[in-house]
């Protein structure tokens, strides 16, 4: 009985905002359990090294310390198989349409709009869609202007913190939209639905690399890197075709 | 050492060490873990609290810096009855996802509606952009602040 029921296709408020709305959520660092232990994860300071042994003797005899826990307590660690290619006879989703323009003193780049057109199939709920395309397009848009994973000469990791690694805030991207369409019905189950979650993500790096290309075809820029920071972009609109030569 | 505040309307008193972080006191003494812990050094706001009608970051404050002061947390924003307007809006809006960043959101749009009732979303987006958060995108949050404005305008009459 395809459109008569009154939930799906509808917005339906979730029922766990109750408690997270209340500061009631449990998240992991909120248990607290009799008894309980606590556990820190270390890893190798240097970034390349073959791990030959570890001497856990001086950690063990920490007061308070009950388990040092390595590779070889755990064993084999079984391969776990990824599905790499779609199902057949599902549709891709097709591309966001997008405007960018550069400020040609810092290179800093606006986003004057952004448009994410996904045909989702059937929609179950409206309003949790619309927040994992919206949510997800600012997760891409930081991947293609802010986020970046700096590393030192040794593979260490520099932006290693929320300080030095930047995700984007609520000023960053104001002017994005979303819209979602039904055209194509999942033949795979009986509801014709399909999963849709942080789509744009995937789509926004390349998107974002040929708008700034296109907004600095007259220098011949050809982005080849990611993140598009106002330093790489500056560096392509002062005549530099791309930013190989910039780290 | 010996510190006396409110919390969320209730006088406490807590004996703890003079290093402890607001945050930590809130969550390990005080157990209440709706203030949540991102980064603990100022750049996620996840912490915010409310210290006499301040949006504070509770990870960079001391307890003992608490003393005598009245603190809202985001237990504190709401009866067992209902749900705020402001948290109405955001459940309205899908203005949560996982709900980690959502105490320090909420926290600081309170704080921030109640001195200023009638912002824009140019002064929205700048007031919260001191919190991050990884899955909304931020538009829904803005949106539900947007809707929260008028109850805190009623407020005022």
């Amino acid at each position: 009985m395809i459109g008569t029921n009154r939930y799906i296709g509808s917005p339906v408020e979730r029922i766990e905002d109750l408690r997270f709305l209340r500061g009631r959520g449990q998240f992991v660092g909120d248990l607290q359990r009799e008894s309980m232990l606590h556990a820190a994860i270390l890893r190798s300071p240097v970034a390349h090294g073959l791990v030959a042994a570890i001497d856990a003797t001086a950690a063990l005899a920490i007061r308070g310390v009950r388990a040092v826990i390595t590779a070889k307590d755990i064993g084999v660690v079984p391969r776990i198989p990824l599905r790499l290619l779609p199902l057949p006879g599902t549709e891709r989703f097709l591309q966001p349409v997008i405007a960018a323009d550069r400020d040609p003193g810092t290179g800093d780049v606006e986003l004057l709009d952004c448009l994410v057109v996904e045909d989702v199939s059937r929609i179950v709920n409206p309003l949790t869609l619309h927040g994992q395309a919206i949510g997800g397009l600012v997760q891409g848009l930081g991947g293609a202007f802010l986020e970046h994973l700096v590393y030192d000469a040794n593979g260490q990791l520099l932006a290693g913190n929320l300080a030095d690694y930047l995700i984007p805030t609520a000023t960053d991207f104001p002017k994005i939209r979303a819209i979602a369409l039904e055209n194509h019905r999942s033949p795979s189950n009986p509801l014709g639905v399909k999963g849709a979650g942080e789509g744009p993500i995937i789509p926004i790096g390349g998107l974002m690399a040929n708008a700034v290309g296109n907004a600095l075809a007259s220098f011949g820029a050809m982005p080849n890197q990611l993140p598009l920071s106002p330093a790489r972009v500056w560096h392509m609109s002062s005549g530099k075709q791309s930013t190989e030569s910039l780290e | 050492m010996r510190v006396n505040f409110q919390v969320n309307g209730d006088p406490v008193a807590v004996d703890i060490e003079p290093r402890l972080h607001l945050a930590d006191c809130l969550r390990e003494v005080l157990r209440l873990t709706g203030t949540h812990l991102g980064c603990e050094h100022g750049a996620c706001g996840a912490c915010t609290v409310i210290v006499d009608g301040a949006a504070v970051r509770a990870c960079l404050m001391l307890t003992v810096q608490a003393d005598g002061a009245s603190i809202v947390t985001v237990e504190g924003l709401s009866s067992d009855d209902a749900l705020s307007p402001l948290q109405t809006a955001f459940r309205k809006h899908h203005a949560l996802q996982c709900g980690f960043c959502t105490p320090g959101m909420l926290t600081t749009a309170h704080a921030l509606l109640t001195e200023e009732p009638d912002v824009d979303a140019d002064r929205i987006r700048s007031a919260l952009s001191g919190n991050l958060c990884r899955c909304t995108g931020y538009i829904p949050i803005v949106e539900a602040v947007l809707e929260a404005r008028a109850a805190y305008q009623k407020d005022r009459r």
